[in-house]
């Protein structure tokens, strides 16, 4: 295999890895195996028997219009991400063809820079497991294909500088191009790799993350929200997550222990959003009322949530949660939390106002990943009393701020036989019971066949001046989960009933095996809360039912039994990769700097203390450290001296030839032969190197044109050191002063050529 | 052997390096951690790309092998000892050239080293192109390399000055036309040699003695005289040409001599080129050659023996490298001065006779012919005719 085929295969390699993770962060599994068949088509077509790459002008072509499609696409496209996303395949299919159409190295760096391209693009798309090896697996491919692009770019530019010049008579030998074998790059290439993601985990770990959103948050449903996001997006018009994806675990157990089994579905309230924007149809948690409780949890004991605190021992279940995929702050607990703990010490934010618990984190860890809540399925109203810590709910706008949601309320409650409620002011029970009674049919009347539940909105297409919600309710009338629980809390507020949005997961799917609740991506939901009561909210949930299970069982796949291998290793990766935020790195840092500084104060200790028990076993007294001061002193020149003997010993050793003697002889010509060595350090000293080509009368006798002051002395001890080193001249005492005598002159000369 | 290294960024380094800080400002700016890894990797190329190449470069030793002379059109290959003194780190990618070489003598073609293992010596080739006659210094060898990403460029350059003669270019000539030129010759450069050898022709007999060859003997005589007789061989005589060159005219009067318009210095080169193209030719067929160079002061590299008649390629070079040194800038011996040295120096305008005895004399001149060249017999020609005595 020559170099080029060898780029050609690397660069393959790495195109197929890219284009891989562009599939993996756009979840198409038939891009990923459409993209795999090409590069291997791309091979074939190259390099099979009937090898012939793509004309350039058809390549052109076909890549122009790529491009004049996505650029005509993207000006279509409002999001971000969107708008990466379409950068990516426009690039992976300019890659794709450039697969087809590659001939020479330049082709190969296009290809190289592509496949960059493409996976950048990636990475800003998803944050997912798969997508992270994958460009993990691409910077690998990437530090073997540009090896061996730059092997193949020198043997051909090594073979084009061969070629005749005009004027030239007669052609050059051409030039030694290795082969593949010959040419073994595995070894560099792996420990280049090697300290390439070394370097980068290094300079990974110490970026600084200054975001304000939380990691994974680019595209809703990715892997670091699981379909969860606390907050709701009217407009962004995607089709919300129905991967399978576990994302969490719930055992209940009654009082005795035992694992039990809801008689309904659990709803695991993950946020409250009670405050919503017309401006950018968003839902979002409000702060009008801050106040938060924060409780620290010791591990095994749980920390009660109410005030007074609430008796845990009657009616109360115990949830154990245990994380699978989702990384959030936020804690999913069904109605109503009174008492929580933790595997580890943690902090917890309860509000008061909404009844949700969030993480504040650990000093050594980050993310939680199990914790229990003892729950009362069915509070009363003093344990609500408890909860909210004195807290009245906040109350929202007395009208939606979307007008015309009020007009089709107040039809809906004439249709509904309760058009006296739309505008009446009652106080007291009167005021829940009207309350209780406008929410049941704004429940009734979402449900279908008026209503169609689906998760596809790309028929739901936006309107200028028209609000989502509006929308929803008076024209389209087919929706998500979102649109419904919206659209229920917009008609109970356009008409004076307190209303809020809460998202969270729906539990459907029970594991008898296990005993526990398996909750998955596609379990994501929302439902709305009314508030019947002075800190009473009742939960509504307009969706279908039959559509949520009918959504939950139709993603069902084989490949769900394999879950369990991967999503623990997913869970890690998000924990571990994806929500590596800001506050995590400066704990880390933290603890590096104090486990760093703890291991040199126990170095210094520990030589303190060695020093200690010294001066005690010797009796040496307060100047025993004096002495054992000077001690590691000479010590330290003892070091310093051997080591420049060493260095003085290989400089004689090379200068003598000294390689092939015995040791007498060496010893014997160290002796005899060290004016040659003074001499050569003088002339170094000088500036006058020995060119390695040269002998030593060689170097002497082209010192006669240069340098002419020292050539005469120089030839007569080069001489000299012929004699004694290949002659066998055994120099007397005499001889050797003599030596010595001519040498030093040679040194003198030496010295005026530095000083002049 | 001095040695100085240098850091260069590559153009693709400059690109990668905004690419770098395009990534590093989205990955800034956008939540999304793997957006962090690309920009990390991407820093960690640029400080392998440094640590590696480093590495790497700070073991080579470059020493350029003594290089033989060139000849102008004709490749002089150069080689190079690349030693690896590092222990851990292969040398991969390196690419060695010379450094300040006028582009008016020569066009080069670089060395390049695929791949060295630590603590290994590879040879590599580069190759000079002279582009003329004369002398060539090589300053220094530099060695650089961009691998392993092609970012950043770093080099080596070893200090060796040396010096290569590029002898005059040799065009093919026709045989015929050679052949009609000895021919015209006289004696057509035969002669007859006295001394005993291992020649083709009769030289006599002499009775034999034990350990001569039976197939030596001469039987018949042998018979007659009843004692056997060899026959002895004479020594091989090729046959001699003596090549004269005329630069005795200053390239200034050369040039008042030749049509108007023409370039003289190089009507000097095209007759040195006729020179050691009829050296060449001669030698090849079996000639032994000699070369005077007349109006030029004796050259002291060359020796005294470059006048003498003899065969073989290591004459010829020797031939070649007093034309290669002659130095048409240098002041020129007149013929006035030459005709006072007679024919004791090779600078004489007509050789002695005895050691041109039975040679064929050719001298050739830049522009016109002059007689008083060469001395009676020999054949004069200009630089005018090397495009028809040429090979096509």
């Amino acid at each position: 295999m020559n170099l080029l085929r060898q780029c050609r295969l690397r660069s393959l390699a790495l195109s197929a890895v890219s284009l891989a993770a562009l599939s993996l962060a756009e979840r198409s599994m038939p891009m990923l195996a459409g993209s795999l068949l090409l590069c291997a088509a791309s091979w074939y077509a190259l390099e099979g028997p009937r090898g012939r790459p793509l004309p350039k002008w058809v390549a052109g072509i076909l890549s122009g219009a790529v491009v004049v499609g996505a650029v005509v696409v993207g000006l279509d496209t409002r999001g971000l991400a969107d708008l990466i996303a379409i950068t990516g395949r426009a690039l992976g299919a300019v890659l794709v063809i450039m697969l087809f159409s590659r001939r020479s190295t330049v082709d190969e760096r296009s290809v190289i820079a592509l496949s960059a391209g493409v996976v950048v693009a990636s990475c800003m798309l998803s944050t997912g497991l798969l997508v992270g090896l994958s460009v993990a697996a691409a910077t690998v491919a990437a530090v073997m294909a540009v090896t061996a692009y730059r092997l193949a770019v020198g043997s051909e530019r090594a073979a084009d500088a061969r070629r005749m010049p005009p004027h030239a008579l007669s052609p050059a030998p051409p030039p030694e191009l290795p082969l593949r074998s010959s040419v073994s790059l595995r070894g560099v290439a792996i420990v280049a790799s090697v300290m390439v993601l070394a370097v980068a985990s290094v300079v990974f770990l110490v970026f600084p993350r200054l975001w304000r959103d939380p990691p994974g948050l680019l595209r809703r449903g990715g892997p670091g929200t699981a379909g969860f996001a606390p907050e709701i997006r009217l407009r962004t018009g995607d089709r919300i997550s129905t991967s399978r994806r576990e994302v969490l675990v719930v055992r209940w157990l009654d009082s005795a222990g035992q694992a039990v089994r809801f008689a309904g579905t659990p709803y695991l309230r993950g946020a409250v959003l009670d405050s919503y924007e017309p401006s950018d149809a968003r839902w979002r948690a409000s702060s009008v009322n801050p106040v938060q409780i924060t409780f620290r949890i010791d591990p095994g004991n749980f920390s009660n949530l109410g005030n007074p605190p609430i008796d845990t021992r009657v009616d109360t279940w115990t949830q154990v949660v245990e994380m699978r995929a989702l990384v959030t702050d936020a804690m999913f607990t069904a109605w109503a939390p009174v008492a929580v703990s933790a595997s580890a010490p943690r902090t917890v934010v309860l509000e008061p106002a909404t009844g949700t618990l969030r993480d504040l984190g650990a000093d050594d860890a980050g993310r939680y990943s199990t914790y229990q809540v003892k729950v009362r399925p069915f509070p009363g109203a003093s344990v609500i009393e408890s909860l909210s810590w004195g807290q009245r709910p906040s109350i929202g706008p007395e009208e939606f701020p979307v007008p015309q949601v009020r007009e089709e309320a107040l039809r809906i409650l004439a249709e509904s036989g309760l058009g006296d409620d739309g505008d009446a002011a009652m106080e007291g029970d009167d005021r829940w019971a009207r309350a209780r009674r406008i929410a049941s049919a704004f429940d009734a009347w979402l449900q279908p066949p008026r209503f169609r539940y689906t998760t596809d909105l790309s028929r739901f297409i936006s309107r200028e001046g028209r609000d989502p919600v509006d929308l929803f309710l008076r024209d389209y009338r087919f929706g998500h989960c979102e649109l419904y629980a919206s659209a229920m809390a917009a008609l109970c507020r356009s008409v004076g009933v307190d209303a809020r949005v809460v998202v969270g997961y729906v539990a459907l799917e029970y594991d008898d095996i296990a005993g526990v609740y398996v909750v998955r991506e596609s379990n994501a939901h929302a439902w709305v809360e009314v508030l019947t009561g002075p800190v009473q909210w009742s939960m509504y949930d307009p969706t279908p039912a039959a559509d949520l299970i009918a959504l939950h069982e139709e993603g069902r796949t084989w490949a769900d039994s394999l879950r369990w291998l991967y999503d623990p290793i997913d869970f890690a990766w998000t924990r571990s990769v994806v929500a590596f935020d800001g506050a995590r790195q400066a704990r880390m840092m933290d603890a590096t700097a104090r486990q760093f500084s703890e291991a040199l104060g126990g170095v210094v200790r520990g030589i303190g203390e060695w020093a200690q028990r010294v001066n005690n076993a010797f009796l040496l007294g307060p100047s025993g450290y004096i002495w054992l001061g000077s001690l590691g002193g000479v010590a330290l020149l003892g070091v310093w001296t051997a080591v420049s003997v060493a260095r003085a010993r290989r400089r004689e050793r090379a200068l003598l030839a000294l390689g092939p003697l015995d040791a007498s002889e060496r010893r014997r010509m160290r002796r005899d032969a060290r004016f040659w060595v003074e001499s050569a350090e003088a002339l170094r000293r000088a500036g006058v190197r020995r060119p390695v080509h040269l002998t030593p009368l060689a170097w002497a006798r082209a010192l006669r044109g240069t340098r002419p002051e020292l050539a005469e002395a120089l030839e007569r001890v080069a001489l000299r050191l012929y004699e004694i080193r290949f002659a066998g001249l055994r120099p007397d005492a005499d001889a050797r002063r003599a030596d010595a005598d001519l040498a030093r002159q040679l040194i003198r000369a030496a010295s005026r050529v530095r000083a002049g | 052997m001095h040695m100085r290294r240098r850091y260069r960024i590559a153009l693709p380094g400059v690109l990668f390096l905004a690419l770098v800080v395009f990534v590093g400002v989205a990955a800034g700016s956008r939540a999304g951690n793997l957006l962090v890894w690309v920009f990390s990797a991407m820093v960690a190329w640029i400080l392998v790309s440094g640590i590696v190449s480093g590495a790497m470069l700070m073991g080579v030793r470059v020493r350029r092998l003594e290089p033989g002379p060139g000849s102008v059109g004709r490749p002089l290959v150069i080689r190079y000892e690349v030693t690896n003194a590092n222990w851990l780190w292969p040398i991969v990618d390196l690419r060695i050239a010379e450094t300040r070489i006028d582009p008016a003598a020569a066009t080069q073609s670089h060395a390049w080293l695929a791949r060295c293992g630590a603590r290994q010596s590879a040879h590599v080739e580069g190759v000079l192109w002279p582009r003329r006659r004369g002398r060539i210094r090589l300053e220094s060898s530099v060695a650089s390399s961009q691998f392993p990403f092609g970012l950043m460029e770093k080099s080596v350059t070893t200090a060796q000055p040396r010096e290569i003669l590029v002898h005059p270019q040799t065009v093919p000539l026709r045989p015929i036309s050679f052949a009609r030129l000895v021919r015209t010759g006289i004696g057509q450069g035969q002669r007859v040699a006295d001394g005993q050898g291992g020649g083709d022709d009769f030289r006599g007999l002499r009775p034999y003695v034990p350990g001569d060859p039976q197939r030596h003997v001469a039987w018949k005589r042998s018979t007659l005289l009843e004692d056997p007789v060899v026959v002895e061989r004479s020594t091989p005589a090729p046959r001699r040409l003596l090549v004269i060159l005329d630069v005795v005219a200053p390239t200034a009067q050369v040039a008042r001599m030749i049509e108007p318009g023409a370039d003289a210095r190089q009507r000097e080169e095209d007759a040195i080129t006729l020179c050691a193209s009829l050296l060449s030719h001669a030698e090849r067929e079996g000639w032994e050659v000699s070369l005077r160079i007349a109006g030029m002061p004796p050259e002291p590299a060359s020796g005294p023996a470059s006048s003498a008649f003899r065969r073989g390629a290591w004459h010829l070079e020797r031939l070649y490298s007093m034309l290669a040194a002659i130095d048409l800038d240098a002041a020129r011996e007149g013929a006035s001065a030459a005709s006072r040295e007679g024919s004791t120096g090779r600078s004489a305008l007509a050789p002695e006779p005895d050691s041109v005895r039975g040679a064929v004399t050719i001298v050739v001149h830049p522009a016109r012919a002059d007689t008083a060249i060469g001395g009676p017999g020999a054949m004069h020609l200009t630089a005018l005719q090397l495009p028809e005595m040429r090979q096509p």
